[in-house]
């Protein structure tokens, strides 16, 4: 390290970044052609499909090997969010949170969720453990679900408990009014295709907009992975918008469906059968939101544990915990729980104006914090999708309704 | 090894590079991140088994079946980020 240093020093203002890629390249290609050919393709191959968020896996194991100077500070104990005092009948008391130490801003490599578990209906695979690592072993995508299952299964039982029909507790900046205007542009979106397992997971309504011939049309937000059978040519057999908590559904006649795969963001757009007066106003967002450490989120939608107790809507204050960019993908961690059927929830922060402007899509789930399981949230980035007609794909039905 | 290490690890600390401007450490920050990953791919592809390496893989399920597959994998890991450092500086060495 000090010789790399020393060197730079020596060379005065290098024509540094040229010159660094360079080393690394040659060290690249020397490693490359130590390979017998067949192996070399199959490494090529494999090197291709590296995306940011595959990198970053990489350096989840590759890296805490190469980091030993630092001495680790000692952990920050919170308390839990205040919905999991809720947890009457929960078999065992939440565990605090140790959390990771103060990031320097500059957003640089670390472990991510590069493949972080979607909250879709079929669980990942699980895991091969690695039985010599002297690393604390991260949670598999089904331990993850267990335990956040088992934590939000217990919250919903004991709010149903109290006769309450949604989790939410007012907390930090958030009031009862925020939790609610989140709640009314937030809708359950039910999707099944032909031969692939369907879900249920969570959108919500970021435009309507009337064109010149009169038609209204609606955008929903939500995350791309449960759309993924669609854009990979799935036939969609049913796909149904509604508000279960208020025994809502919205058929509607014509839908179309545009992605960001890399930034797990979706947007369906939809032409309901009839206007309905039902549907409250589109939620206020904003994309490329930048926010800090600590900022305080709100995250309202539809985990499957929750219907099922009859609970129906989870709404929870929370809070960033740590964000992670590389190239133009950004991961941000927040101290909600995810869930099955969580995926593609608004998550809201106040913004400088004092509005609740929605910033991100609840995408999957954090492996590494085994003691609570943290939500990884998406930026938004939507404008553009939703400004171009040309990114849309239709969606034929064959019904509207899974009834 | 410590949580906090893993969530801290830092290519431009790693590699020596500290002196650099804010603005090249942030532009060459994920562009050594993929240089690196790209040698570890490579370096696993080395060792691994020719059984293993049949079929379809994605850097994700290489991964995963190296950790089943070798003992101590994050131990060759860290040898191989030391190899990485070690020709990086030799190469950045001669350049200067």
């Amino acid at each position: 390290m000090v010789e790399a240093q020393a060197v730079i020093e020596q060379a005065g203002t290098l024509e540094t970044a040229g010159t660094i890629l360079a080393a690394a390249d040659k060290v690249v290609s020397r490693a490359r052609a130590a390979l017998t050919p067949a192996r070399r393709q199959k490494a090529g191959r494999i090197a291709g499909l590296l995306t940011a968020a595959a990198a970053i896996t990489y350096l989840l194991f590759a890296g805490g090997c190469a980091a030993p100077e630092a001495a680790p500070p000692p952990p920050i104990t919170t308390p839990a969010p205040p919905w999991l005092k809720l947890t009457t009948p929960s078999p065992s008391p939440p565990p605090t949170e140790t959390r990771e130490p103060t990031r320097t801003p500059t957003l640089t490599s670390t472990p991510t969720p590069s493949s972080p578990p979607t909250p879709s209906e079929t669980p990942a695979p699980t895991r091969t453990p690695t039985p010599t690592s002297t690393r604390r072993p991260t949670l598999t995508d089904k331990e993850v679900y267990e335990r956040t299952e088992k934590l939000l299964s217990a919250t919903a039982t004991a709010v149903a408990i109290k006769g309450a029909d949604n989790s939410f507790v007012p907390e930090g900046p958030f009031r009862q009014e925020h939790f609610d205007q989140v709640r009314g542009g937030t809708y359950s979106l039910t999707i099944y295709y032909e031969g692939v397992p369907g879900r249920r997971v969570t959108c919500w309504l970021a435009r309507a907009e009337k064109s010149s011939d009169g038609d209204e049309f609606y955008y929903f937000i939500t995350a791309e992975h449960p759309l993924k059978p669609f854009f990979a040519g799935s036939p969609v057999s049913t796909m149904e918008i509604a508000q279960p908590d208020k025994e809502s559904s919205f058929p509607f006649a014509r839908a179309w469906a545009a992605a960001l795969t890399e930034d797990d963001l979706a947007v369906i757009k939809v032409e309901f059968e009839k206007n309905h007066a039902l549907l409250a106003d589109p939620l206020p967002w904003r994309d490329n939101v930048e926010f800090k450490k600590s900022e305080p989120i709100i995250s309202v939608g539809y985990p499957g544990v929750f219907v099922t107790e009859n609970t129906i809507v989870a709404g929870e204050a929370g809070k960033v915990t740590k964000q992670i960019a590389v190239d133009s993908l950004r991961f941000v961690w927040v101290t909600t729980l995810s869930s099955r059927g969580g995926s593609g929830s608004p998550v809201a922060i106040i913004d400088e104006a004092g509005e609740l402007t929605v910033w991100g899509v609840l995408s999957g789930m954090d492996k590494e914090n085994v003691e609570r399981p943290q939500a990884v949230i998406r930026n938004l980035k939507i404008k553009a999708l939703i400004d171009s007609p040309d990114n849309f794909r239709p969606i034929p039905l064959t019904n509207t309704s899974p009834s | 090894m410590a949580k906090h290490q893993l969530i801290n690890f830092d290519p431009i600390k790693f590699l020596g590079l500290e002196n650099l401007t804010r603005k090249d450490k942030e532009a060459l920050t994920p562009k050594l991140i993929a240089k690196i990953s790209e040698y570890l791919v490579i370096r696993t592809v080395e060792i691994l088994p020719e059984k293993i390496l049949r079929g379809d893989l994605t850097p994700e399920t290489l991964l995963k079946k190296a950790q089943g597959e070798i003992p101590d994998y994050d131990k060759r890991l860290r040898s191989f980020l030391e190899d990485f450092k070690t020709e990086f500086q030799e190469n950045l060495r001669s350049h200067g």
